[in-house]
């Protein structure tokens, strides 16, 4: 019950002052295990149905993700009707399938090393819109709630998913910029280097079941709590929550992986259990295989939200690089004999960008100069991009 | 002298002193004087023709304690054990005076020699002196036995002393007095002396003379035990002499002296002191004993049920340690009157109240404080005695994070115990005991739960060798959760066990050698597993009640403890159980040889109120045996059975207050247990020094563990989310206990295993491939010191040190990435272990001062609970969080805890 784990891990948190928690490194488990690990949802709505192989790692391993390439994989349906699904990405399997009349599907793989798996067959759920998508100001961020209903009643459990994108800002904004191809200083024109936005996705499993009410209503479900000093409140926060419609089997998958994995370190624990899905190896039926293929249909709804509508007052800026880090330093035209190999060896690399001008009223003297993190956000955050996604208002 | 000139005749029937006296005063015309109370005990039956008055005197007395001496002036003084002489010390008048005194001396030849003892020691209680005289007193002793039988009382409290022993001097013959003091004992006829001795009362002693079976009632001093020694047994040589194996009494002076986290005596933490009782860790109440499970333990208290012994998750134990006189824990010998659970029985039993004034405690600890009240109703029949506890642990939650700032959490217990002598062959009791708590996040969620206790007891002794115990009664437990927080999704969970029961108990002291005890019990379950209601208008939780269950549990019992000779014991017992699970119910039916599911459901079938759904039941062995090989060495072994009908069902580590409770029914088996035991005992120095070795080997069969991810709470097909478990443990126990001295404590060692396999192929899933796995409670090697140290009778200062290995585990063979996070892949069940416990806890105890006639006593308690600080480890494990997998580890009071608790007694 969850409020009731909620309770249990408020109570270690009362004991608090007198337990703690510290990080623990248990001598190293060595075993030689190398399972298939299989994600995914097979989508009979109009998107694309991702199947996504790996393996599992060592625990000292510090590879974060081992794909698995090279596999054959397709969906069956219930009349062997086979949709393929092509290898796009390493380990990463992708079409578009049209399943809309299909009632059963399983997933087929037949790995590299020629093994097949399959799984069991499942049903084709489809899953009911997102109603609407709420927050609470908590704390010194944001609670994000979502609602839903089946006015069927036939769909009791729901997972969820969510994209996250957030805009933020640079350091220093500039108006300049370095042409290298004539080594001289140009004005930027038409490329803002200052905003950007980044993208995350849920890294926790999100569930929730209408089993026991009435009618299958998903009321104020928590989904994720953002906090400001995240940054990702500087500017404006979008998230795209998807929903999945899950059976029972399902979604008693997943509670069991979320126990396991995300639940753990209170007084009243469960104790971790084996975990065994959906998938088989044809040929070895103890082999485990991680993972529980699912199909249904994906509803989806976005959340966006503006600095300015936020009852919280935060910075728009958030370091790294902090005001210590983007030092300025300077560049002056004289001696004029040598300002253009020292603008080549300060600007060519690339590390470095201009910040402004500086001088005298109505006398530009030289320029300023730190160091690129501060100034293309693109630099500051690894996987941003400085085009506006096209849900983004311009005026948030 | 010229009373030897007239000859009388004379012929009593029973005649009682007042008519010997008349009779021979109008036949000889001499006066008698005597103290009536003296003599109210004797009966004379004499037939005597033509014999001097002495000559009838002597016969009339022969082989009493009772004298006479006749004077010149034709007096005749009759007197009880001192002799007169009623002429004056020789040389008085000077030389020459005749006077020749008669002695009775040599009447009282018959009586065993106890000249050794008198001049061992001379005693200074005035009542170990003198002698009692007990029975229908004849002029001549016959031979043969016959039954002393009475109550051992606190003389100041008029309380009655349980275990005390009852021993003759100079024999093996004894008995320990039962749970109202009462003791019924053979013994020859004539002279005896009969040692008592029991927990916290000085050792005592009484000279009887036994004409016929009678009763004498023995009043006992405590000990000052703040003055002198302590004693943590009922008696020095019980452990060797007694036929049990593997039991253990506490009494709450020990009890007391062990540091407690909070500084508040905590009975069950010192359970956890002695050997083969083991936990998962700090944070529960749980304990197993020999590797049972924690919900395979009986914990009574005064004979009622206590099904959640804990308060604050488990952090106190329900008992109140003013009200607590004692504990017994029964780990192998469990005696054949108990039954229902399978590793143990923990019987808690609280004091009488005060019989003759007014008395009190209160005591103030950091987090709890409490009080108790006794005294007399009627003097002398009626006592109660109350005790209750609150807690004030709220500023504990203020020093929490803001978010929690609003939490509050609460619990009391109360305990009202009355006694009440109806005769001196009748005695009622009444316990009543409520407990509980509750408990508010800052969110909105409340919790709660409670005991509740009353049960009355009727004792009634037909004669010295028969007595019964009729007991009736009402343990209830229950529980709740409500959440209203989401409006939706508010709702109120209920969950309630209760049980009646009536019993009847009897205790037959047969002969010398053999003492039988039997009876009868029943005992109605009515359980509620589950009861969710919508909680707020706008809930749109569906009302969802499991259908109540409701069971009797009756059982048929007889023992014998037959004392073959004084060197060789056994007790033989054998209970019969049986069970009756009770519509209105309706059982699934589940098709055969298929895992049960929800999909292998084939039928169900409703059965109307009252009907037996399924019947279980079966014998239960209870045998022990011991043989002294020398008085201060024995050896013993024993062979326990035991069923239990009633299941925890738990999915956590921890004993958690949530987990819901299951009869045995159709689906779902009863658990049996069975356990060989065998044991060495050996006392040193006078026994003083205890030691003991015990080892056992345990069965335990359908034992109910749950599959991997069950929902426990308000599941209509329980059934198909427990697997039938079965478990097996052994070990060796050491004890070495010192009772007395300045310095005393216990100090314990043990090895011990337990391993569950889970080897159903109708379950549907096999943890670790249906082998033997270590328990989650699996601590091989365990160590335990608890001392306590006087300097003077002021101060003391008591040390606790504890070491065991670290508790198995499940850790992760892989990781893999999923749902946008590294996660862990867990393989076999409880393959690992956190690393080993130790812990050191350091008490330092001041009387306030020790006059005994003050009007208050009082009492410091400081101390430090784990004084090394050492972060032991509770569990360790993995989480994913941020996308990547980390692992902890968590301790519970990880730091040194001083504490400071004041007591005051008035």
């Amino acid at each position: 019950m969850k409020n009731t784990r909620q309770l249990f891990t408020g109570i270690m948190l009362l004991l608090l002052i007198y337990s703690c928690k510290r990080p623990f490194a248990p001598d190293v488990v060595a075993s030689d295990v190398n399972y298939l690990v299989v994600e995914g949802n097979i989508n009979t709505g109009a998107d694309t149905t991702i199947i996504k192989l790996s393996r599992t790692t060592q625990l000292s391993d510090s590879t974060k993700r081992k794909n698995e390439t090279g596999a054959k994989v397709y969906v069956e349906d219930d009349k062997n009707i086979q949709y393929a699904l092509p290898e796009l990405a390493s380990g990463m399997y992708k079409a578009a399938l049209n399943l809309k009349n299909v009632q059963k599907c399983r997933l087929h793989i037949v790995t590299k090393d020629q093994k097949e798996y399959v799984s069991d067959y499942v049903d084709a759920l489809t899953t009911p819109p997102i109603d609407s998508i709420s927050y609470t100001v908590t704390g010194t961020g944001i609670q994000l709630y979502t609602y839903a209903h089946d006015p069927t009643n036939q769909i009791k459990y729901y997972r969820w998913d969510f994209d996250e994108t957030w805009e933020y800002v640079s350091y220093y904004q500039t108006l300049y910029k370095y042409d290298a191809v004539n080594n001289k200083v140009v004005p930027r024109v038409g490329e803002d280097i200052f905003h950007c936005w980044i993208d995350g996705h849920s890294n926790q499993i999100l569930l929730g079941s209408s089993a026991g009410l009435s009618q299958s209503v998903i009321n104020n479900q928590p989904i994720a709590y953002v906090d400001q000093s995240s940054g990702k409140l500087a500017q404006g926060y979008s998230m795209l929550l998807k929903q999945y419609a899950l059976t029972k089997e399902a979604y008693e998958y997943w509670q069991k992986i979320k126990k396991n994995t995300e639940q753990l370190g209170s007084i009243f624990d469960a104790q971790p259990s084996a975990l065994t899905g959906n998938l088989h190896n044809l040929n070895d039926a103890n082999e485990p295989v991680l993972g529980y293929i699912g199909a249904s249909s994906v509803t989806s709804k976005r959340f966006l939200i503006g600095h300015n509508s936020l009852p919280i007052s935060s910075a728009v800026y958030y370091p790294p690089p902090d005001s210590s880090d983007c030092k300025q330093k300077a560049i002056q035209f004289s001696p004029d004999d040598t300002y253009g190999v020292r603008l080549n060896n300060t600007f060519a690399r690339g590390d470095s960008l201009i910040t402004s001008d500086y001088g005298l009223p109505g006398r530009i003297l030289g320029y300023l100069y730190t160091g690129a993190e501060c100034v293309d956000c693109r630099v500051k955050m690894k996987g941003g991009r400085n085009v506006k996604p096209p849900y983004w208002p311009d005026v948030l | 002298m010229a009373q030897g000139t007239k000859l009388i005749t004379v012929d009593f029937k029973q005649a009682t002193i007042g008519q010997v006296a008349t009779d021979l005063q109008t036949k000889t015309g001499y006066h008698f004087y005597y103290d009536a109370a003296q003599f109210d005990s004797l009966r004379v039956t004499l037939q005597l023709t033509d014999k001097p008055l002495e000559a009838v005197l002597n016969q009339a007395f022969a082989n009493t304690n009772y004298h006479f001496a006749i004077t010149s002036d034709h007096d005749v003084f009759l007197t009880r054990e001192h002799e007169l002489q009623p002429q004056l010390a020789t040389g008085y008048y000077g030389k020459g005076s005749s006077a020749a005194g008669v002695s009775g001396a040599a009447a009282i030849v018959v009586v065993p020699d106890y000249t050794e003892l008198a001049e061992k020691k001379v005693a200074n209680a005035t009542t170990e002196n003198k002698l009692y005289e007990v029975g229908i007193k004849t002029n001549n002793v016959k031979g043969g036995n016959v039954t002393l039988a009475g109550y051992i009382r606190d003389i100041k409290t008029g309380e009655p002393v349980v275990g005390a022993s009852v021993t003759l001097l100079n024999s093996k013959n004894g008995i320990a007095t039962n749970q109202f003091g009462y003791f019924s004992l053979s013994l020859p006829r004539g002279r005896n002396v009969i040692n008592i001795k029991a927990l916290g009362m000085r050792d005592t002693r009484r000279q009887v003379t036994m004409y016929s079976d009678g009763n004498l009632n023995i009043e006992v001093q405590e000990q000052v035990t703040t003055l002198k020694e302590v004693k943590v047994s009922a008696d020095k040589v019980a452990n060797v002499r007694s036929v049990e194996l593997g039991a253990t009494r506490l009494d709450i002076k020990s009890i007391k002296q062990v540091p407690a986290v909070f500084g508040e005596a905590d009975v069950l933490r010192v359970v956890l002191t002695l050997p083969g009782v083991t936990s998962v860790g700090e944070a529960t109440t749980g304990f197993n004993v020999r590797g049972g499970a924690a919900d395979q333990n009986l914990i009574l208290l005064n004979d009622a049920t206590v099904y959640n012994p804990a308060h604050f998750f488990g952090f106190f134990s329900a008992f109140n340690p003013d009200i607590v006189k004692n504990i017994e824990l029964y780990k192998a010998s469990i005696p054949e009157r108990f039954g229902g659970r399978l590793s143990s029985v923990l019987d808690v039993t609280n004091r009488e109240g005060n019989k003759k004034l007014f008395t009190g405690s209160a005591g103030i600890g950091l987090l709890t404080s409490r009080l108790n009240i006794e005294g007399p109703i009627v003097k002398d029949k009626t006592s109660f005695i109350f005790g209750g506890r609150t807690t004030y642990s709220d500023w504990l939650l203020k020093l929490l994070p803001d978010e929690y700032k609003n939490s509050s959490a609460s619990f009391y217990d109360l305990n009202l115990d009355i006694s009440h002598q109806i005769n001196e062959k009748n005695n009622l009791y009444f316990t009543g005991y409520i407990s509980h708590d509750a408990f508010r996040l800052n969110s909105d969620t409340t919790y709660g739960y409670s005991n509740r206790n009353a049960g009355l007891k009727w004792k009634h002794t037909y004669n010295n060798k028969l007595f019964s115990l009729i007991s009736v009664g009402v343990d209830d437990y229950k529980y709740n959760v409500a959440s209203e927080g989401n409006e939706v999704n508010g709702y109120k969970l209920n969950f309630n066990v209760s049980q009646t029961y009536a019993k009847a108990d009897f205790t037959y002291y047969l002969s010398p050698k053999h003492t039988l005890s039997y009876g009868i019990s029943t005992l109605l379950y009515h359980l509620n597993g589950g009861d969710l209601e919508p909680e707020g208008n706008k809930s749109l939780v569906v009302p969802d009640m499991l259908e109540p269950e409701r069971a009797l549990e009756s059982a048929l019992y007889l023992g014998d403890k037959y004392d073959v000779t004084s060197n060789l014991s056994f007790n033989v017992g054998l209970r019969y159980s049986l069970y009756n699970y009770l519509g209105p119910h309706t059982v699934y039916e589940y098709a055969d040889g298929q895992p049960k599911t929800e999909n292998s459901l084939v039928d169900s079938t409703s059965y109307g109120k009252n009907k037996v759904i399924k019947t279980y039941g079966g014998p239960e062995i209870r045998v022990s045996g011991r043989y002294n090989i020398t008085d201060d060495f024995s050896v013993k072994a024993g062979y326990n059975t035991l069923r239990q009908y009633i299941h925890l069902l738990s999915n956590t580590t921890a004993i958690s207050p949530t987990d819901v409770y299951k009869l045995s029914d159709p689906n779902i088996k009863p658990q049996y247990g069975d356990q060989v035991s065998f044991g060495l005992y050996k006392n040193f120095k006078s026994n003083t020094i205890e030691t003991s070795v015990e080892v056992y080997y345990k069965r335990i069969k359908d034992y109910l563990d749950y599959k991997s991810g069950a929902v426990l709470v308000v599941n209509h097909h329980i059934e198909t989310d427990v697997l039938n478990t079965r478990g097996k443990a052994y070990g060796i126990e050491f004890l070495l206990r010192k009772n007395v001295g300045k310095l005393n404590g216990w100090t314990s060692y043990t090895y011990s295993r337990t391993f569950l396999k889970q080897d159903d192929p109708n379950a549907g899933e096999l943890i670790n491939e249906g082998t033997y796995y270590p328990a989650n409670y699996d601590k091989p090697h365990n160590f335990n010191f608890t001392g306590n140290y006087r300097f003077t009778h002021r101060y003391s200062v008591s040390l606790n040190v504890v070491y065991s290995t670290g508790r198995p585990i499940t850790l992760p063979i892989a990781k893999y990435d999923y749902a946008g996070s590294e996660r862990v892949y867990y393989s076999d069940r409880n393959q690992y272990r956190v690393p080993d416990y130790f812990r050191s806890d350091f008490s330092i105890n001041i009387e306030g001062n020790h006059r005994v006639h003050q009007k208050t006593h009082n009492t410091w308690t400081l101390g430090v609970y784990n004084l090394t600080g050492r972060k032991n480890a509770y569990s360790t494990y993995f989480t994913s969080g941020g996308g990547t997998i980390t692992g902890y580890q968590l301790s519970i009071f990880a730091t040194a805890i001083p504490f400071i608790n004041y007591n005051i007694r008035f």
